[in-house]
């Protein structure tokens, strides 16, 4: 769920003229859609809310940059796409072994297995087939590039329009949808197996 | 009737639940932008911190500005400086070159000494002309004093060459015979003072009368160009 903008552009009024504590009000608004994305970017936590913290850190210091009408949503997730990006292509070069995620043999992330452990499942081959298909599913988003992993994530997840997508990745709206086919198709590539499975199931 | 659901979404809303919650951020934020707002003091200078000084002194129009100013006038002291530097290196060997041409005792260091007189004599007016700041009709009487006492300077610079000839041969004759004719030796000791004498007042009358074909503050410059290099020459002071 998208926080309503008005109450950003408030916020960000109030921060502009000294007031700190709305720069905490932000935060408590945006922080769970924030890390959210950022995980689903990077498969770490850490990384995740470190980069966030960040997003916030950069929001307290530029925010007399911005315009009062200023779309906040749109500006909070370009840095932090941006950050991920950067972040990601290092850790490509600096390879380390995530202290969330189980070993894939492959250098991939694999899902952390505290979501592994089965709560209500009925059998364990259900639950070892279901581990294996979001397992599987975290490693095709990582392959994706950048542009097509953005879109895809602020799209299925953040429930954000073409426009509000265009503006944070900076490409027209028609190359927002493009994007989003493109991901959808490498996706539908790379799980064929598993999408059988849930048709099945 | 609903249209059917995409199995990709079924998978990616079931991952997406996967998503951790995330810890409060507020300490750790407000934490590093009280670290932003207050650099430590006694942290050593690095290069980074002092590029970031540079940029940020340098981002200052008004400081830019005056520094590229200060670059200039540094520019043009020191091209100033090294033609001045230049222009006085250059008139120490005319001196020198004008000391050769009227002191016969320094001519036969040259191999044709009235050749070299007649090359020179143009040239060196010329300097003078312009450092003295001479009218023409004083550089044509200076050139006359020099023309009408060069025979002279010419001839006493000859009679140096041959007593510097004679002297070699005693030298000679004392290395190989290992005795000198100290009678013939004492005559040309007192020749040689004669002719030092005869030079030494004939590049002074040239001088003296040089120096009267000019005005006072010529002639204190003319006089002062010359002073320290005869004094190093060994011709004394004027």
């Amino acid at each position: 769920m998208i926080p309503h903008p008005d109450n950003d552009n408030t916020d960000l009024h109030d921060l502009q003229r000294g007031d700190d504590t709305a720069l905490n009000r932000l935060m408590t608004r945006w922080q769970k859609p924030l890390f959210a994305f950022a995980w689903r970017y990077l498969h770490n936590t850490t990384d995740a809310q470190d980069l966030v913290a960040e997003v916030f850190v950069r929001l307290y210091q530029q925010n007399h940059r911005l315009a009062p009408e200023t779309r906040l949503s749109a500006w909070l997730f370009t840095i932090l796409s941006n950050l991920c990006h950067n972040h990601h292509r290092w850790r490509r070069r600096h390879p380390s072994v995530s202290l969330d995620a189980t070993d894939n043999h492959d250098g991939t992330p694999t899902t952390p297995l505290a979501n592994q452990v089965p709560h209500d499942s009925p059998a364990p081959d259900r639950t070892l087939e279901h581990a294996e298909a979001l397992t599987a599913m975290a490693t095709a988003i990582d392959k994706l590039p950048h542009e097509l992993k953005t879109t895809l994530l602020l799209h299925h997840y953040e429930h954000l329009g073409y426009r509000e997508i265009s503006q944070i990745t900076g490409c027209s709206e028609r190359g927002v949808e493009t994007r989003l086919y493109r991901a959808r198709q490498y996706l539908r590539a790379e799980l064929t197996p598993f999408l059988r499975e849930t048709v099945q199931s | 009737m609903n249209p059917p659901t995409d199995p990709l979404d079924n998978l990616l809303d079931r991952w997406g639940k996967s998503t951790p919650d995330p810890e409060h951020l507020e300490p750790e934020v407000w934490r590093r932008i009280a670290v932003a707002d207050s650099p430590d003091e006694d942290q050593p200078e690095t290069i980074p911190n002092l590029l970031t000084r540079i940029k940020t002194v340098f981002a200052r129009p008004s400081f830019s500005i005056a520094f590229a100013a200060a670059c200039i006038l540094l520019g043009l002291f020191l091209t100033q400086l090294r033609t001045s530097n230049r222009h006085a290196e250059h008139n120490r060997q005319l001196v020198q070159s004008y000391l050769r041409l009227v002191d016969p005792l320094l001519q036969p260091e040259l191999d044709t000494p009235s050749k070299r007189a007649g090359e020179n004599l143009d040239a060196l007016l010329a300097w003078m002309k312009d450092d003295l700041k001479l009218n023409e009709q004083q550089l044509a009487k200076i050139k006359d004093v020099h023309e009408q006492l060069s025979p002279r300077l010419l001839a006493l610079a000859g009679q140096v060459a041959q007593m510097q000839h004679a002297y070699a041969a005693f030298e000679n004759e004392r290395q190989s015979a290992g005795q000198v004719d100290f009678l013939e030796f004492a005559r040309y000791v007192e020749q040689r003072r004669q002719l030092d004498r005869e030079c030494n007042e004939s590049t002074r009358r040239l001088i003296a009368q040089a120096a009267d074909v000019m005005t006072p503050s010529q002639r204190q410059q003319y006089l002062q160009l010359l002073d320290p290099a005869l004094k190093t020459t060994g011709g004394g002071s004027l």
